[in-house]
């Protein structure tokens, strides 16, 4: 017995020794992954900034600086799902109901503390008609604010609003930013003050913006660089140069053919998100020709959608219905996606009906578009192309982007070609252009049942259902073709050196995850 | 005098001219070149191996080979046809607005140069106006305004070259005027219309022949220039500076799309740049002399 207890502590303390030198060693690979501190980036992009109050600005470029500066309740991760950041977690007792547990000891860059009447007065701002937040309808669903205590909020809709979660996990949709800030300046254009991982410490307007380590921020020890310079490089061409020399470490590009030969540098990566950006063909519904069904179907069923994706982006594209690849769970599968109505190149098809639709001898029509993308005008000239066999002419009017979007807004055109961004919701995508009450329906479109499915979609809490809906909301839009999305792709190509670690790009263009960026040897 | 050789044959200015002309190879060469590019463009749908707009997108991006004398652009169309056939543009936009520019600019000189006056003052502080503007500048405003086409960039190019002809002929117009054989034939009662039309103007003409080989170069830039910001010539017609425009974003993987048009941008310039220095000393009786 006495042997059997000796052996069995000989044992243990060989055991617990080797045990202990396995967790102490080092093991390289450890080593070399384990984040630094210190150091600066240089980032490029490539327009600026039109304001820095998150309730108050409509423009990407904007959100693209002041991303670092405001978190939200909820935050995305690199799947694109939701995590908590400002709410420690949150629950949802039922369909109209929402209770978020904000998270404690997080601090404002101007001192102040971050408290549940904080997150109240940013949805207030965001409702208050005074405020004039260009996207405050999104939350008109919101009947009530309540905060039981100090650390939590409790949300109540008037209806189910099932994308609330996505949407206000958005940094361009509900930023929090600090009440005693907005009490200080009215107005935080020019001021911005969050609790985010980085402070706007200089702002020079379309020049640079430069940012630096946030040292109370929440998260303790992140970030992990001591800050970064965000230049505005316009030119294309330009930022590819300053990523090949190295004087810039990030750099985001939108030509695929740049992405292909930036593929061949030996220190730098290409971070792509999932295809979320639509390249779309708008056309004027309720004018002629186009408010003609079977017009649309004609010019749908003439174009050959992979030639265009391997002409215009050298084949890194893909099919697209009328929400993209990337809006998962809602998105049919790819198969089917390529098996939808009209999205197959069929000439035979196409004249019929151009026949039934009273165009015999073919017709012509003008779309305008803009340089600004490089793919509008190679889209817009392989269409022409394409659409000339059937007999269709179209007449390629470019113009400069401000007019380009200020023309569509006021309804006044025939037909037009530019792209849409990611949105949180399925619903961003087609909902808010072609719902015949949406305020983004320039078109003068009104389909009834489309409506009716658009609605039931809207206040369905239930997932599978809503996405059910989404299915056949997908095919019908397929066969009543109130827009051509001729494929979706990636929304730009993230150029990054190889010096720079732990760097993630999400798919909504965010570069938030440049509060995990660490800089190698 | 220059006028006699040495044979004592009298000869005729149109005939000292191309004396002078022919003296100047470099000139000869410059006419040469323009010759080339009138052909190219008249007979472009001849000349050219392809359909100018067929894609032909399996062939995309290739370079200069058998098939594709000078490669072929992201679509797959021939380089060579679409340079063949912008020639027919460029010379199309060329032409036509600096005849246009002729037309005003000769009717402005010579009302300006003639009546003088404060007609003359107000006409030519006008034309300052327009002056003091950079070019491209107001090329560009224009055609914004305008909207981009064809016609009008003619007219808009026509319009901003006018006043550099108007100023010529003015001046031309205040020296001749003052000659004796003007007084003379407003003594035997010939009407203004009559003395400006048939004696003014052919004494005016040289400087403008001149004036229009140059300015037939820089139209030729200014149309490249604004097609390249998408401003002139609208796709899929192919012209040299939206050529070049479309093959910015290919010059390292394609640099045969913007080398080729760049030439031929180069040969056109040039050409009507030697012609013109060419022109210009055959008919300016006072460096002939030298």
């Amino acid at each position: 017995m006495k042997n059997y207890l000796k052996t069995c502590f000989v044992l243990f303390t060989i055991f617990a020794f080797l045990s202990c030198l396995l967790v102490m060693s080092p093991s390289p690979l450890q080593a070399a992954e384990k984040p630094q501190r210190g150091g600066r980036l240089k980032v490029a992009t490539d327009s600026t900034a039109v304001g820095l109050d998150p309730h108050l600005v409509l423009a990407f470029a904007s959100y693209t600086f002041f991303e670092h500066v405001y978190e939200t309740l909820v935050r995305y991760n690199e799947k694109m799902q939701l995590e908590p950041c400002l709410a420690s977690s949150w629950e949802q007792p039922d369909d109209l109901t929402y209770i978020f547990h904000i998270r404690k000891g997080v601090k404002f860059h101007d001192g102040s503390k971050l408290t549940a009447e904080v997150v109240k007065f940013n949805f207030e701002r965001l409702l208050d008609p005074k405020t004039k937040a260009p996207r405050g309808a999104y939350f008109k669903t919101i009947s009530k604010i309540e905060t039981p205590d100090k650390y939590t909020v409790k949300i109540t809709m008037s209806q189910p609003y099932p994308p609330f979660l996505n949407t206000i996990g958005t940094p361009w949709y509900v930023a929090i930013v600090s009440k005693a800030a907005v009490e200080k300046y009215g107005s935080l254009q020019a001021n911005p003050i969050g609790t985010g991982p980085f402070k706007l410490i200089k702002y020079e307007h379309g020049i640079k913006g430069i940012y630096e380590r946030f040292d109370d921020y929440w998260d303790k020890g992140k970030p992990y660089i001591d800050g970064f310079d965000f230049i505005v490089i316009k030119d294309e061409t330009s930022r590819v140069a300053a990523l090949r020399k190295g004087t810039v470490d990030i750099g985001w590009i939108k030509e695929a053919q740049l992405a292909d030969l930036l593929a061949k540098e030996k220190n730098l990566k290409t971070l792509m998100g999932p295809p979320v950006r639509q390249n779309r063909f708008w056309m004027k519904l309720d004018r002629p020709p186009f408010n003609n069904l079977k017009l649309r179907q004609a010019v749908a069923s003439a174009l050959d959608r992979q030639e265009i994706i391997d002409t215009v982006l050298m084949g890194r594209g893909t099919l697209s219905a009328c929400i993209p690849p990337g809006c998962v769970p809602y998105v049919l599968p790819q198969s089917e996606v390529a098996e939808l109505p009209f999205y197959k190149q069929d000439f035979a098809l196409s004249k019929k009906l151009l026949i039934e639709a009273g165009y015999a001898d073919g017709f012509e029509f003008t779309c305008i578009t803009s340089p600004h993308s490089p793919d509008y005008i190679p889209f817009a000239e392989i269409m022409q192309r394409q659409l000339l066999k059937v007999g269709i002419k179209m007449n390629i009017v470019q113009k400069d982007w401000g007019i380009t979007l200020k023309t569509w807004r006021a309804g006044d055109f025939i037909s037009m070609i530019f792209a849409g961004i990611w949105y949180p919701d399925p619903e961003g995508y087609c909902y808010n252009y072609f719902y015949s009450k949406a305020s983004g329906n320039y078109f003068g479109f009104k389909d009834e049942k489309l409506d009716r499915l658009f609605e039931a979609q809207h206040t369905e809490a239930n997932l599978e259902k809503r996405i059910k809906l989404w299915h056949e909301l997908q095919r019908y839009q397929a066969e009543i073709v109130p827009c051509i999305w001729p494929y979706a792709m990636t929304p730009r190509f993230e150029i990054v050196n190889e010096r720079v670690k732990g760097y993630k790009f999400l798919s909504n263009n965010s570069r938030s995850f440049l509060r995990e960026a660490w800089i190698g040897k | 005098m220059d006028e006699k050789k040495e044979n004592g044959e009298i000869l005729s200015p149109s005939r000292l001219a191309w004396m002078g002309f022919k003296k100047h190879k470099l000139g000869i060469i410059g006419s040469i070149m323009v010759i080339i590019l009138i052909l190219v463009s008249l007979f472009s749908s001849v000349v050219a191996p392809y359909d100018p707009l067929a894609m032909n997108p399996k062939d995309s991006l290739r370079a200069p080979c058998a098939k594709y004398w000078l490669g072929t652009d992201r679509f797959g169309r021939d380089q060579l046809s679409r340079l063949l056939y912008g020639t027919r543009i460029s010379m199309e936009v060329s032409f036509g607005a600096i005849a246009i520019a002729i037309f005003l600019g000769v009717v402005i000189g010579l009302i300006s140069g003639y009546y003088g006056g404060i007609l003359d003052n107000i006409i030519m502080r006008l034309l300052d106006i327009l002056f003091a503007f950079p070019l491209l500048l107001l090329a560009l405003m224009l055609v914004a305004v305008l909207g981009p086409s064809l016609e009008n960039l003619l007219l808009t190019i026509g319009f901003l070259y006018h006043s550099r002809f108007a100023r010529i002929v003015r001046g031309s117009v205040l020296a001749v005027k003052e000659k004796e054989f003007i007084e003379a034939i407003r003594s035997v009662g010939a009407r203004d219309i009559t003395i400006i039309l048939f004696f003014i103007l052919p004494n005016v003409l040289s400087p403008v022949i001149v004036q229009a080989t140059f300015n037939l170069s820089t139209a030729i830039m200014v149309e490249a220039a604004l097609s390249f910001l998408g401003l002139g010539t609208q796709p899929p017609t192919p012209s040299w500076g939206l050529m070049i425009s479309e093959s910015r974003r290919f010059m390292e993987l394609a640099p045969w799309l913007a080398v080729f048009p760049g030439l031929a941008i180069i040969f056109a310039v040039l050409g009507f740049n030697l012609m013109g220095d060419a022109l210009r000393d055959a008919l300016d009786p006072r460096l002939s002399q030298r």
